[in-house]
């Protein structure tokens, strides 16, 4: 007797249809599973055999065969769980093969046959959906992730039996009125709601560092913060969500595959609607920053910080080989990583923050306390910073200690919500040039767009001269500081990038004028 | 203190022994080669008498030694390779250079303990006098630097041989300055003048070499910088000038070291007044506490010395109520008020670090840009990642 169901193999961000077929035949009581399955799968048979048994079922005593077809797709993970129980129930002609067709499921069972959540449901369930999958049972903790996706309609089942009950009634029957319309994402998204993270109004003093926050929100800059122990470095960076503009809808639907995909999702959340921040230790490893692990390749810290921002502390003492491995998302925004068995591809563009001490005692310049390392090691310590990796990065910010007196005082600056509709309008006279200058944001902006883009007044471009010929800057960072201004311009709504606005943008760069003179 | 009886020099013959009889000298070309600290050797020929009797005491003391037959070999009066012109590691030029010798600076013997072999580099020290001596914090602030580059320059054109100890920060400030101004300079080493210690000042230790000036140290070529050997390179840069200006030091530095030892061997001592809040100045100024003499000026230190007879162009402070005076770039800048309000919070020399600048300024990050960047580029101030510093003027 043959059964079949469908269900989806889900390999980073994409969702694969698999038919799982069981047949039972005569022979020796025996269970055999084929289709690439991995040792998760094949812990399943013993899974699903508990959860028949214990929901007052009859498991097939006979010769048995599973197989999850395309075979050459490799399967993991504990979502095969139900419709492997559906479709043996079905062989076993516990229930009607016709029944379990059409139907689409994803879900573990515990050894008591109730449904527990996996990962990778959004994802499963924008596959199932563009397969033509008219109904999806997934566990409880799932549905509000998987009626994410229109046009599917999406049960939550609390275990095999309901399961049972729900397919034997049939697909079609409008009986019960529990099935709630898909939710519109905008509505999810809570568009508009104030942001985590803290209100940089709550930043006392810091002038520069939090105009540097600004200018790197409004052109999609990288930012590098250089500052003693106890600046507030952290405390800024973690205020940069809060003044990017909201995600959108799209956004929040890749942000959420991810996080399903890593299982990050917390049970019955929908969807993420908030920028992510990422602080990753610098203990990190390669694969813990850029995706990795036995199989397929679970996403790094790089893809969980998609749309958000990834925060470098101490970014000296990161592995050199864990900052060069940050090259290929920063220049392109998504990671392939390729193990034995399979590559995937993570989205992975996102705002660069990192921090640093300017030496190893942390106090060069900060007026707090004199530095006390020998000055040859302070110059080599942000010099190991250097190279290829700085180069992506627009913006270098050195941040002060706040004097006491001003923790205390009672003023307060702008909040995240003025600086965020600052912002806002900036992206959006980016968006307007987009089709022009290749890019939605101006530091993604090619360098053969940058004369067009970036018209610099007489006396901008006398200044930027000057600077390269007094070897403030070089050659290399003449194209930052460009981007920079224009969004420094573009803050100021003006379409000319004037003395001033190139006058900021070299102040943010505070290291080509430190690295450049210790190195000659 | 009167310069003459300061600079009044015992002859060699109250060391108690003649360093130019052959039999001594043979021994000192041995014994300056032994990897030993400079003041132990010292020390035993104290003990011993004459070098002559130390050397044997060494060569008695190895003997007793297994495994030690070569080094007794080699150490034995006429044994071949010892001694006389035996070049430094790499054939680097390093001669040994021995009391009595010509060039042997006659000054050191009013040292208590007065050393007993310099190895020198580069040009003899027989004409390195008047030299006066600029020490201060490896550690410096831009003050510091800003007071050597203009003491040195100005003792430079009155004719001093500057004296320091190739070390970073005030030392190589001043050797730097005085290649610059063409003054001779000698540079005394912690180490063997042959070793690339410490390495930031690879090229000025060549540089130093290629105008005219010396390295000398006590200690032999190839030997490693020890922690202790500095005390004996602090007593020897004091010894060799008629004055020791310490231009910066902090509560614990090297530089107090050497202005002790100044003191110790009757020279002159003075030390530049710094800035009360400045950590890097609390040593130079409890030196002024404890009797050392201001160097306010460089013409402080140059009359005392007998260098110039009275201060020509007097020393004019650059900084008058709140306004630098004078400048290049200066006159048309007081008309912008942002450049005015970022001046008013910087001291001359000294560095603020740009976010304690941007507080105490109150000026908004784009108008702050726009008047740094208008202050550097008429040299009234300098940006580097330490800060900025108000560049004195004139």
């Amino acid at each position: 007797m043959l059964a079949r169901t469908m269900s989806v193999a889900v390999l980073g961000l994409e969702g694969h249809p698999v038919e799982v077929e069981a047949d039972v035949a005569n022979g020796l009581p025996g269970c055999r599973v084929v289709g690439l399955p991995d040792a998760s799968v094949q812990e399943s048979r013993d899974r699903v055999r508990a959860a028949v048994v214990n929901a007052g079922l009859t498991w097939p005593d006979r010769r048995m065969t599973l197989n999850l077809s395309p075979g050459e797709i490799p399967k993991m993970g504990t979502a095969f769980d139900l419709p492997i129980a559906l479709a043996v129930l079905a062989a076993g002609q516990s229930l009607d093969p016709e029944a379990i067709r059409g139907v689409w499921s994803l879900a573990e069972l515990g050894l008591d046959s109730r449904l527990r959540p996996v990962r990778g449901v959004l994802t499963a369930a924008l596959a199932a959906r563009e397969a033509g999958a008219g109904l999806l049972l997934v566990a409880p903790e799932n549905l509000a992730e998987a009626r994410l996706v229109p046009g599917l309609t999406c049960r939550a089942v609390v275990d095999l039996a309901s399961a049972l009950a729900l397919v034997s009634r049939g697909v079609g029957d409008g009986e019960d009125s529990a099935v709630e319309a898909p939710v519109s994402l905008p509505a999810a998204c809570g568009l508009g709601r104030s942001p985590g993270g803290g209100d940089l109004a709550e930043v006392k003093g810091q002038p520069l560092a939090k105009r540097a926050l600004e200018v790197a929100a409004a052109g999609g800059h990288n930012l590098l913060l250089i500052g003693p122990p106890g600046a507030g470095k952290t405390m800024l960076a973690r205020r940069l969500p809060g003044i990017l503009p909201p995600l959108e809808a799209e956004e929040a639907l890749t942000v959420t595959r991810v996080y399903s995909a890593a299982g990050l999702l917390p049970p019955g959340s929908s969807l993420v609607t908030e920028r992510p921040f990422r602080a990753p230790h610098h203990s990190v490893s390669l694969a813990g920053m850029v995706g990795g692990g036995v199989g397929v390749a679970m996403p790094g810290q790089v893809s969980l910080a998609h749309c958000g921002v990834l925060f470098l502390d101490e970014m000296a003492e990161f592995p050199p080989a864990v900052l060069n491995a940050l090259r290929q998302p920063l220049e392109e925004g998504m990671v392939t990583i390729v193990r034995s068995r399979c590559a995937v591809s993570y989205p992975a563009s996102f705002a660069l923050v990192a921090a640093t001490n300017p030496c190893p005692c942390g106090y060069l310049g900060s007026g707090v306390r004199p530095c006390r390392c020998e000055p040859a090691r302070a110059a080599a310590y942000l010099n190991r910073l250097s190279g290829p990796m700085l180069d992506r990065i627009d913006l270098h910010v050195q941040v002060g200690r706040v004097p006491v007196a001003e923790l205390t005082a009672g003023v307060v600056g702008e909040s995240s919500q003025e600086v965020r509709a600052r912002v806002m309008e900036v992206r959006a006279r980016q968006a307007d040039r987009a089709a022009w200058a290749g890019a939605t944001t101006n530091a993604r902006v090619p360098g053969s767009r940058l004369d067009a883009l970036c018209r610099l007044g007489p006396e901008a471009r006398r200044l930027l001269s000057r600077s390269v010929e007094s070897a403030v800057l070089s050659a290399r960072s003449y194209d930052r500081v460009r981007r920079v201004a224009r969004t420094v311009a573009d803050l100021a709504g003006s379409e000319v990038v004037g003395e001033d606005e190139v006058a900021e943008a070299l102040m943010m760069r505070n290291l080509d004028r430190a690295l450049g003179q210790s190195g000659g | 203190m009167d310069v003459q009886t300061c600079l009044s020099v015992p002859p060699l013959s109250t060391r108690g022994w003649d360093p130019t009889e052959t039999p001594q000298a043979e021994a000192l070309r041995r014994l300056a080669f032994l990897p030993v600290l400079p003041w132990k050797t010292r020390a035993l020929v104290r003990r011993c008498g004459s070098p002559a009797a130390a050397l044997e005491s060494v060569i008695e003391e190895m003997r007793s030694r297994v495994g030690c037959e070569r080094v007794v070999a080699n150490l034995a009066p006429g044994a071949p390779g010892a001694g006389r012109d035996r070049p430094g590691r790499g054939g680097s030029g390093v001669r040994l250079l021995l009391p009595g010798e010509p060039g042997w600076p006659e000054i050191l013997e009013s040292l208590g303990d007065p050393p007993c072999w310099l190895f020198v580099r580069g040009a003899d020290l027989g004409e390195a006098d008047p030299a006066i001596a600029v020490v201060g914090s490896r550690r410096a602030t831009s003050y510091g630097i800003e007071v050597a580059r203009r003491f040195v320059s100005r003792f430079a054109s009155a004719g001093a041989a500057i004296v320091s100890g190739a070390a970073v920060g005030i030392d190589a400030q001043a050797h730097q300055t005085a290649i610059e101004s063409g003054a001779r300079t000698i540079a005394v080493t912690g180490c063997g003048v042959d070793v690339d210690y410490p390495r930031a000042n690879h090229e000025l230790r060549a540089r130093i070499l290629d105008s005219g000036g010396s390295l000398v140290s006590e200690f032999r070529p190839g030997g490693p910088p020890r922690k202790e050997g500095f005390l004996d390179r602090n007593r020897m840069i004091a010894g060799l000038c008629r004055a020791t200006v310490v231009v910066e030091a902090a509560e614990r530095s090297g530089a107090l070291r050497t202005g002790a030892c100044a003191q110790e061997a009757s020279r002159l001592l003075f030390a530049v007044p710094g800035n009360v809040f400045s950590a890097m100045s609390t040593g130079a100024n409890r030196l002024l506490a404890d009797g050392a003499a201001v160097a306010a000026s460089p013409e402080d230190v140059l009359e005392a010395t007998g260098l110039i007879a009275s201060p020509g162009k007097p020393w004019r402070p650059v900084w008058r109520s709140g306004v630098p005076t004078g400048g290049p770039g200066w006159a048309g800048l007081p008309e912008n008020p942002a450049a005015g309000a970022v001046v008013a919070c910087l001291m001359p020399a000294e560095t603020l670090p740009l976010p304690v600048l941007a507080e105490r300024s109150g000026l908004a990050p784009p108008t702050l840009a726009a008047a740094l960047l208008n202050l550097e580029a008429a040299g009234v101030v300098r940006q580097s990642l330490g800060g900025v510093t108000l560049l004195v003027q004139g």
